[in-house]
């Protein structure tokens, strides 16, 4: 049987709060545990002397004793914005069970589109409590590197009568210098909501769980009559019942009428009405009869693909009736199967998340398994004390984990965290009308293969979109994120920034404005370096300030296998073969070797593909004048003439060859009759021209087009 | 051995589907409601601590489940499965993971034919039970 922690928090099964805490209580408890008594009250274990009575006076009876009004307590969410950023603030230091913490989550607002950008957590706060505010002070906790850690939130103290006041939230360096200040109103009691939608299989032949007194049988804490809603308020979670519950066809369970997981999860995202692939505050529980592990399985949260934790099902064929023992079960299974999709673990193996927390195998919790409760006495001793609640550790976690560790469909069941999550996480909200798509025109590359991005603006707006048109990363208004195959994320540098001005168009809605964007070389040098899977998010900043992201695709970046693929990788990749590729070209000096390399590509390597990639670069580097400041006296600038026939040997053998994506095909065959143009061939340019002509697809406009 | 073992096992449970009322094919059946000419059933269930081990089990020292990169659904605590059909009331159950931990238990199959095999805190534990522990 594991150790317990015996500084944790939740020490015995025994820790029942069930009635509201004042800050006043919580103030005083503080005191005493400081050493701090109260010069009015007796010590403990001592009897004060029995005063003496004095007379009464004779005059006038005095006025009665003011009755001193109730404050109102501070705990809840409360909600706040300061220039982009919105922050969500939740006080937990009164109320029900009380955790004594404070969290928030930031979201950032741009033009019509709101992204997550982070959460804090202040564990221990300090906190001061007058007759006129509550001041609650300490050192947060971050998932981003921020120079102001210590957060000081000030709510002043109202009469119940009067309106909840909004809590000014202040940051500090740790020396004390103010950073930023949010007032945030107050918003709701409880510290998250969520809509919870409660769908029924056909064959389910006892009803669906309502509710239970939890009096009716042996328990620990007061007898009250408990839901799935309610259950999750004395934690301090709104569970919003939605209306759209379906009745399920048991067909769709197949043959023999039991359930998979496969089929719960198809099942979900066709009859689950706030279904997305999305993280969000919205949550599916199906009620059906049997899974096909058998009667033994009362629930699952099934949903461990894709956007997880999104949905979880309960089955009746073992927990169904109306004794009191299976009204017990029921409302233990339904909460136990939700808190799996709050990202709870059982609470024997708490050390198994990532990154570990403490197992707590004698919680009296509805994540431990009264079958498996190891005191003696098991699940008698289970049941006879559990008072239907999380532990403390648990109530925590629902109340101030950082955002993706909860949310449902944020990080995968029992990752804790991931900071790089946020980076390419989908926007809570995009209503910018622009629709962003990214793709590869072959699904993988060689190793050293020139990987080039193909970019595309829509709108979905039924009168147009005005937009800028600068598309390509090089310009600074779209920016490209990378993860790597080792988990890394970095975003991609263009080599050369390009300060650009205004360039606007109006797309119609069956229009896509393109652009390709050669992305394997910049300032981090290559960035697909190595084989494996690379994920790929692009983010265009729009007119109105909206981020409008595109979809996350991958890139496979194949081993080399042969010889020859081995030898081709190497002579591409180098930081010169990279310069070149993004240049498109170049005579310096100082990219020689790389020159040389891909002379050697086409030396050596004439009829393989890529060593097309290498006459695109030199033929569009032959098609124009390259010019050279020397420090020769007399001819301080160098032109190397413009080679129109190379330049137009090689395009015409890239143009041949079709292994480029189409922008950039068509860019090498605009930039080939143009030099057939100078040398003089109409016929040449004719057909160039008329090459052009049938690769145009009818609604994609280049970006550079007006 | 373990071939011949396998084709009379086969061929027992091929004489007692004719018998045997028809059932859903994911239920295990309890002692409670066999019929009692018909051979014990030991129901053996890997539960918390796998992670893409190669499992071993045996009764009565003959092997009668290998299989390799059995993990836990950490959300239901359960690896996998076996069911075991035995003669004798007492067997001795081992289970093992591959370059890890055994463990030995006498089973009196016919008062608790349930065995959970878990590994908590890195050491494995073999329960037995009456009835089946759920799983949720």
């Amino acid at each position: 049987m594991s150790q317990q922690d015996p500084t944790s928090i939740d020490l015995t099964s025994s820790d029942f709060s069930f009635g509201e805490m004042s800050v006043d209580d919580i103030a005083a408890i503080a005191a005493i545990e400081a050493g701090i008594s109260e010069p009015t009250h007796p010590i403990q274990g001592q009897t004060p002397p029995i005063p003496s009575i004095p007379p009464l006076p004779i005059g006038p009876i005095p006025s009665p004793t003011p009755v001193e009004l109730a404050k109102r307590p501070v705990s809840g969410r409360y909600r706040g914005t300061l220039g982009s950023f919105q922050l969500e603030l939740r006080v937990d230091v009164d109320r029900t069970r009380p955790m004594k913490r404070l969290s928030g989550d930031y979201f950032q607002i741009s033009g019509n589109t709101t992204s997550y950008y982070g959460s804090f957590i202040v564990d221990a706060p300090t906190i001061t409590v007058t007759d006129s505010q509550v001041v609650i002070k300490g050192l947060g906790s971050f998932t981003f590197a921020t120079g102001y850690p210590v957060v000081q939130v000030t709510i002043p103290r109202k009469l119940i009568f009067q309106p909840q006041a909004p809590a000014t939230v202040q940051f500090f360096t740790n020396a004390g210098v103010a950073g930023a200040t949010y007032i945030c109103v107050f918003e709701s009691i409880y510290f998250r909501s969520l809509q919870l939608e409660t769908d029924q299989v056909s064959d389910v032949v006892t009803p669906a769980f309502s509710s239970y007194n939890t009096g009716s049988l042996p328990s620990g804490g007061p007898a009250r009559n408990l839901s799935v809603v309610s259950a999750y308020a004395e934690a301090g979670i709104e569970m919003i019942a939605t209306a759209g519950n379906n009745v399920i066809n048991i067909a769709e369970a197949g043959a023999g009428a039991i359930w998979s997981n496969s089929e719960l999860h198809a099942s979900m995202q066709k009859h689950f009405t706030l279904w997305q692939d999305v993280p969000q505050w919205a949550v599916w529980q199906v009620v059906a009869q049997l899974h096909d592990k058998g009667s033994g399985l009362y629930g699952i949260m099934f949903d461990q693909q894709g956007k997880q934790r999104q949905g979880c099902a309960v089955f009746h064929q073992g927990i169904g009736g109306q004794t009191a023992e299976k009204l017990r079960l029921q409302l233990y299974t339904y909460v136990h199967e939700l808190g799996h999709s709050f990202n709870l673990l059982h609470s024997w193996q708490k050390s198994l998340a990532t990154p570990p927390g403490t197992n707590r195998p004698l919680a009296l919790s509805w994540m431990n398994y009264p079958f498996n409760y190891p005191a003696p006495g098991g699940q008698a001793t289970y049941w006879s004390q559990f008072g239907f609640q999380f532990d403390n550790e648990e109530v925590i976690h629902l109340r101030h984990a950082f955002r993706n560790n909860i949310i449902v469909g944020g990080n995968d069941f029992t990752i804790g965290s991931g900071l790089d999550q946020e980076v390419m996480a989908d926007p809570i909200r995009d209503e910018s009308g622009l629709t962003f798509r990214i793709s590869t025109h072959q699904k993988s590359f060689a190793l050293g293969e020139p990987v080039v991005l193909q970019l595309m603006l829509g709108t979905t707006a039924a009168g147009g979109r005005r937009v800028h048109t600068w598309l390509h990363p090089n310009c600074g208004l779209v920016q490209i994120v990378i993860r790597k195959p080792s988990g890394a994320v970095v975003a991609y540098e263009p080599l050369i920034d390009h300060l650009v001005g205004q360039q606007e168009s109006t797309i119609a809605r069956d229009e896509v404005l393109r652009e390709s964007a050669y992305i394997g070389y910049g300032k981090d040098g290559l960035y697909f370096d190595l084989p494996g899977n690379y994920r790929v998010r692009a983010v265009y900043a729009a007119l109105d300030g909206s981020q409008v992201f595109s979809d996350i695709i991958t890139i496979r970046v194949r081993y080399p296998v042969t010889p020859t693929e081995e030898e081709l990788a190497a002579l591409f990749m180098g930081e010169e073969q990279g310069t070149l590729l993004y240049l498109l070209g170049s005579d310096d000096e100082s990219l020689q070797s790389g020159n040389d390399a891909f002379e050697e590509v086409l030396a050596k390597y004439p009829k393989h593909a890529m060593s097309n990639y290498v006459r695109m670069v030199k033929g569009i580097n032959a098609s124009r004048d390259f010019k050279t400041i020397t420090e020769d006296r007399e001819t301080r600038l160098s032109v190397r003439p413009a080679e129109l026939e190379e330049s137009a040997k090689l395009l015409t053998a890239v143009a041949d060859s079709n292994i480029l994506d189409p922008v950039s095909a068509q860019m090498s065959l605009s930039c080939l009759a143009e030099v057939q143009a100078k040398t003089g061939d109409e016929d040449a340019v004719n057909k160039t021209l008329s090459k052009i002509s049938a690769m145009e697809v009818k609604g994609l406009r280049s970006a550079h087009q007006k | 051995m373990f071939v011949r073992h396998l084709i009379i096992l086969l061929a027992m449970l091929a004489i007692g589907s004719t018998c045997l009322p028809d059932r859903p094919q994911a239920e295990f059946l309890t002692p409670y409601n066999y019929p009692a000419s018909t051979t014990m059933r030991l129901f053996v269930k890997l539960r918390d601590g796998f992670s893409n081990n190669t499992v071993t089990v045996e009764v009565n020292e003959k092997e009668v489940y290998r299989k390799s990169g059995v993990s836990t659904d950490l959300t239901i605590s359960f690896a996998d499965a076996v069911e075991v059909p035995v003669e004798e009331s007492i067997v001795k159950l081992k289970v093992g993971v591959e370059g890890g931990q055994t463990q030995t238990k006498e089973v009196r199959v016919q008062e608790t034919p349930f065995v959970d095999v878990w590994i908590l805190g890195g050491k494995m534990e073999l329960r037995a039970s009456k009835e089946e522990m759920p799983m949720l």
